[in-house]
């Protein structure tokens, strides 16, 4: 049977088949493109939608970074620490790239929360100034997000003010926003992962406190969440082109055992009428 | 689409079982011309009005049309179609109403009706 299929006949037929398997199989990876696409897009719209939770719900100080907790809308009371501040930079706003404002938001489980505050164009932009962060305690919104992975020499990338010194001016600037680096500048204890922002109030308004809240930086747009989910629909039809393409295989290999059966039953000189049973 | 058949409608040559095979396929190519129309409203909701009410039914047609195309072949090797014929039948069943015509072309043929 093997000898038939070598027969040039048989195996042009094995090229074609071959040729409409490859075409098949690429129809079904890009059905699981699309399913994977769509997945990400039913995960955004879901956890957008979903209701906010408080941040200890999702997340605990010293704890890993759940899989529940990326993308989660949570609120948090807490206090800025305006001494606490870092600016990680090579982060992109509307295409230009520039810089997160990071505070520490000392929660009520007493742990730092790293806060993206907003972005700036430039280091020297007025409200990175300590002096922007709103102080007294206050109620925060915002976006969970998972740690960035550590950037490959890790070290800060300028350092003009001593770590946590609370009259810093230029706040040491980092390349990745990751618990692991904060946790040294900050201490501990602290969260993996980080807010951004996007509501913050006082909880008190004092008389001596101005009314409103004071300008902080350009705010960082919620960040869509990783591609988890599927679109069962189209992972249906990414199988099914597979499965098309694998029975394009069986039906040439039946074939060319039909015809061996045929030359076999011929070559023994029997009925011409191959019998096939 | 009924077999009269309790002769195999076989012709010269033709191996066995071809009666229970031309059955399957009948039914099969019935199925999916219906499916097919199911389909094609599908498609006039979905493109035409936004609307996604049918949308379930697409990977259900897709398994369809890979029993109609297993039938197809079953019956096609039994009667020794060659694989031209065969795969112009399979391509009949993504056709609308064509499946319903080339059922009774392949029913008449074969049972010499």
């Amino acid at each position: 049977m093997l000898r038939n299929a070598l027969r040039p006949r048989w195996l042009a037929l094995l090229a074609l088949v071959l040729l409409v398997c490859a075409a098949f199989s690429w129809m079904g990876s890009w059905q699981l493109g699309v399913a994977r696409d769509k997945g990400a897009e039913q995960a955004r719209r879901e956890v957008a939608t979903s209701p906010r939770v408080p941040l200890e719900q999702v997340l605990q100080p010293q704890q890993g970074f759940p899989v529940v907790a990326d993308g989660r809308r949570v609120g948090v009371r807490g206090q800025y620490d305006p001494g606490r501040h870092v600016l990680v930079s090579g982060r992109l706003q509307h295409g230009v790239s520039g810089w997160w404002v990071v505070t520490a938001v000392r929660t009520s489980a007493g742990a730092w929360l790293p806060v993206v505050r907003g972005w700036v164009p430039s280091p020297s932009d007025p409200a990175v100034s300590a002096d922007r962060v709103p102080t007294g305690p206050v109620l925060l919104q915002g976006v969970l997000q998972p740690d960035d992975p550590p950037a490959e020499g890790a070290a800060p990338v300028g350092s003009e003010s001593g770590a946590g010194s609370g009259s810093a001016r230029t706040p040491e600037q980092l390349r990745a926003l990751d618990a692991a680096e904060l946790v040294n500048l900050w201490g501990a204890p602290i969260y993996n992962g980080f807010l951004v922002l996007t509501g913050e109030q006082r909880v008190q308004q004092t008389a001596g406190q101005p009314t409103g809240m004071v300008a902080g930086p350009q705010r960082v747009p919620p960040p869509t969440v990783q591609p988890s989910g599927l679109a069962w629909r189209n992972v249906a039809y990414a199988v099914q082109w597979w499965v098309f393409a694998g029975f394009a295989l069986v039906l040439w290999w039946k074939m060319v055992a039909q015809d061996a059966r045929e030359r076999e039953a011929a070559e023994r000189g029997g009925m011409d009428d191959g019998g096939t049973a | 689409m009924s077999v009269s058949g309790t002769r195999d409608g076989t012709r010269k040559g033709a191996g066995s079982g071809v009666g229970p095979a031309l059955r399957r396929f009948e039914i099969m190519a019935f199925v999916v011309g219906v499916g097919l129309l199911i389909l094609c409203l599908e498609v006039v909701l979905h493109y035409g009005f936004d609307n996604d009410s049918l949308a379930w039914w697409s990977p259900i047609h897709g398994v369809l049309y890979l029993l109609y195309v297993v039938t197809t072949a079953d019956l096609g090797m039994r009667v020794r179609w060659s694989l031209g014929r065969m795969v112009g039948v399979m391509l009949a069943g993504v056709v609308p109403f064509f499946s319903f015509v080339m059922e009774r072309k392949v029913a008449r043929e074969l049972h010499g009706r």
